[in-house]
């Protein structure tokens, strides 16, 4: 059979991205086609940007899943509704191209979860194997941070870049709301590459950059000593071409002859985020693999787990500095209760509400509000608000599967059942973080209103589908990614965590794809 | 019999155009003093005129791409000369500003309320978020303002209220 190409990834986002970063940092001239099913979203474009900037409209949302009318892409059906809307990229540079860069990472015992409570999975290596990766991450993707931080897992050496100082409303609740609750301030790593290259895609301005797997990938792509590398956008994979022990290839939709076409390859790397990755694998059954590939006992999509978000504000009737939340993203967090004595309850990471206080000066004008008007608002009540993410746990029921029909790209809908089987004991953690979040506010003087919110398990996080282990009548892929019983299979998304801990996972993506990319590229094709 | 005033003629409420040709230069002029009246208007201590390049990109970020607005751009040039015959500057730009409030496209129904909802309002944002919130607050950033680089000397944001 020929092999028209070394590698073949599904999906165009950071973990694809960082593969082929060091497949090529070894060899320039390794063959590598990417295939995505989105298209390319106009990024560096003026035109995008002052459509940001007048119409807040960004250039991506209609990528975005579809929850809603006859033709939708994605179903929840647990007990616990599931959000899908605005959670996923489906484009060229995937979920990067709205994502805020938060880049944070695990910390130790978030690698031996089950040893620890007996809940969730351990994973089939400890914090020390990742953290050189952890560290080449930072460095790709340009993370600039705090080298003071508390509470944080141990560090080789120092973020690449600076930290971002808090505005004063955060100084404030880091002053005065934090200590009142034993949390340590610190700076929210985020992930800002080289410049400000995302005009029109990026609502965190003023950042000086954010990272985008787009940015990254056009680089490697127009760089002339990388003669091999192929990217197809609108190029859905709908199957991957299989044998007993060894993955040859995939089907996928060519945009040119605008029919499905069959590409072979040496190996097959599925990055295509938790879902289309999961699904991928359900959806190439066979008489060898009846029930998906790589699922002969049963354990691909489940497991599906998020983080669920709650969120805690309250107001001061007066605002003498006029003071807003300068940035559009937050730098104030703690990891104070991201720690093992929690971890048994689910670990809790703090930070800042990116948008409060909120004085939306273009709005009051355009309402026609007068300057005396607007200067009374500017400096009237002041909102304050607290958001954490609450870790929860793998459950064997919970499961991301197929839908009946055909969805976006022609490829089949998302279906997650998710359902929590000990609600009060969740219910009693989230009550008990509330209390706490609201008494440090009420500390920096603000006071609380009747009413709190906690929003339903969003996708944005979704891992777990795929897990890492050592064993696979337990997981689906091993401690090098490579999918159980079949050698060239690989799968690089947040699928494969075992366990979803308290915090952002994409830079723990970064880090096991720049190891899997190293990996692959030593390991030389067999 | 009375003459309707160029203004409050009857237009569709979608985006208007496309145009065959560019504002011309007097047009411009006149956009620019309709920009320059959001200082005026508000009573800004603002050095507007330190704006013009990025309002004039905004212009021609608009003018490029779908939709077009470069037939917004013409009519809220006649409307506002129009205006400024009839009522002088000062109650062309009151008129713009603080008499004509269109928040919706399905209001944009008059040549004015054109200018008002698709001109007049972008003006704002690209004045706010250019800069010129700077003069409402003592902040050195808002959403959607670009500035600076990594490598600052100074925080790029207040990170205590008194500074």
């Amino acid at each position: 059979m020929t092999q028209e190409y070394e590698h073949i990834l599904v999906g165009s986002g950071i973990a694809a991205t960082l593969i082929v970063d060091r497949l090529l940092a070894e060899n320039p001239l390794a063959s590598i086609l990417i295939l995505e099913a989105g298209g390319r979203i106009p990024s560096r474009d003026r035109r995008s940007w002052w459509n940001l900037v007048l119409d807040r409209h960004t250039p991506y949302e209609w990528t975005y899943d579809n929850e809603k009318g006859e033709d939708r892409e994605s179903f929840s059906i647990g007990n616990t509704p599931w959000g899908f809307k605005g959670s996923r990229v489906r484009a060229y540079g995937g979920s990067t191209m709205h994502w805020g860069g938060w880049s944070l990472r695990y910390k130790e015992e978030d690698f031996q979860c089950r040893t620890n409570t007996g809940r969730g999975a351990d994973w089939p290596f400890q914090y020390d194997t990742l953290e050189p990766w952890y560290a080449l991450a930072e460095q790709e993707l340009g993370v600039g941070g705090s080298n003071k931080n508390q509470d944080g897992p141990w560090r080789s050496g120092e973020f690449p870049l600076p930290e971002y100082p808090w505005s004063a409303n955060e100084t404030e609740l880091a002053e005065k709301a934090f200590p009142a609750i034993n949390l340590a301030p610190g700076h929210l790593p985020i992930a800002r590459y080289k410049r400000c290259m995302t005009t029109g895609t990026c609502k965190y301005c003023p950042l000086g950059a954010r990272y985008s797997a787009q940015d990254q990938l056009d680089e490697l792509l127009f760089n002339p000593k990388h003669r091999n590398v192929v990217l197809k956008t609108n190029a859905p994979v709908r199957r991957i071409l299989a044998e007993r022990h060894r993955a040859r290839g995939v089907e996928y939709f060519d945009s040119t002859t605008q029919d499905w076409s069959v590409v072979h390859g040496a190996r097959v790397i599925l990055c295509a985020g938790t879902y289309e990755s999961t699904k991928l694998l359900l959806a190439s059954s066979s008489p060898k693999w009846p029930n998906g590939l790589g699922n002969r006992y049963d354990q691909v999509g489940r497991y599906v787990v998020t983080h669920l978000m709650m969120r805690v504000e309250a107001t001061k009737p007066e605002n003498p500095d006029k003071l807003y939340q300068e940035y559009d993203f937050p730098t104030l967090m703690s990891r104070s209760w991201d720690t093992p004595e929690r971890q048994a309850e689910g670990k809790v990471f703090v930070f800042n509400n990116r948008s409060l206080p909120r004085i939306d000066f273009e709005r009051m004008m355009i309402e026609g509000k007068t300057r005396e008007e607007i200067d009374a608002v500017a400096s009237g009540p002041r909102k304050a608000g607290l958001h954490a993410f609450i870790e929860e746990f793998g459950d064997a029921e919970n499961r991301l599967t197929l839908g009946k029909a055909q969805g976006a790209f022609n490829l089949p809908q998302t279906k997650v059942n998710f359902s929590r089987r000990s609600p009060p004991s969740f219910d009693k953690t989230v009550e008990k973080v509330k209390r706490e979040l609201l008494r440090g506010l009420k500390a920096a003087g603000f006071v609380p209103p009747d009413d709190l919110s906690t929003e339903n398990p969003r996708g944005d996080h979704a891992s777990g589908t795929c897990r890492m282990g050592i064993s696979p009548d337990t997981s689906v892929v091993d401690s090098n990614l490579a999918v159980h019983g079949i050698e060239n299979l690989y799968i690089s998304s947040n699928a494969v965590l075992p366990n979803a801990a308290a915090v952002n996972p994409t830079l723990t993506l970064a880090a096991l794809s720049l190891r899997l990319g190293m990996h692959l590229a030593l390991e030389g094709l067999r | 019999m009375t003459d309707t005033p160029y203004w409050d003629e009857k237009v569709p409420t979608s985006l208007l155009g496309p145009a065959d040709t560019p504002p011309n230069e007097k047009q411009v002029e006149l956009l620019w003093q309709m920009f320059v009246g959001i200082t005026e208007h508000w009573q800004l201590d603002f050095a507007i005129d330190l704006l013009r390049s990025r309002w004039l990109d905004m212009l021609q970020a608009r003018r490029s791409g779908d939709p077009d607005y470069t037939e917004e751009y013409i009519n809220a040039a006649k409307v506002f000369e129009a205006l400024l015959d009839a009522l002088g500057s000062s109650g062309a730009i009151e008129t713009i500003y603080g008499k004509t409030i269109v928040t919706k496209e399905s209001e944009a129904t008059t040549r004015l309320r054109h200018a008002k909802y698709f001109v007049a309002n972008d003006f704002i944002r690209c004045f706010t978020a250019c800069g010129g919130f700077r003069a409402l607050v003592p902040g050195r950033n808002y959403t959607g303002f670009l500035g600076g680089s990594r490598f600052r000397e100074w925080a790029p944001v207040r990170t205590r209220a008194r500074q």
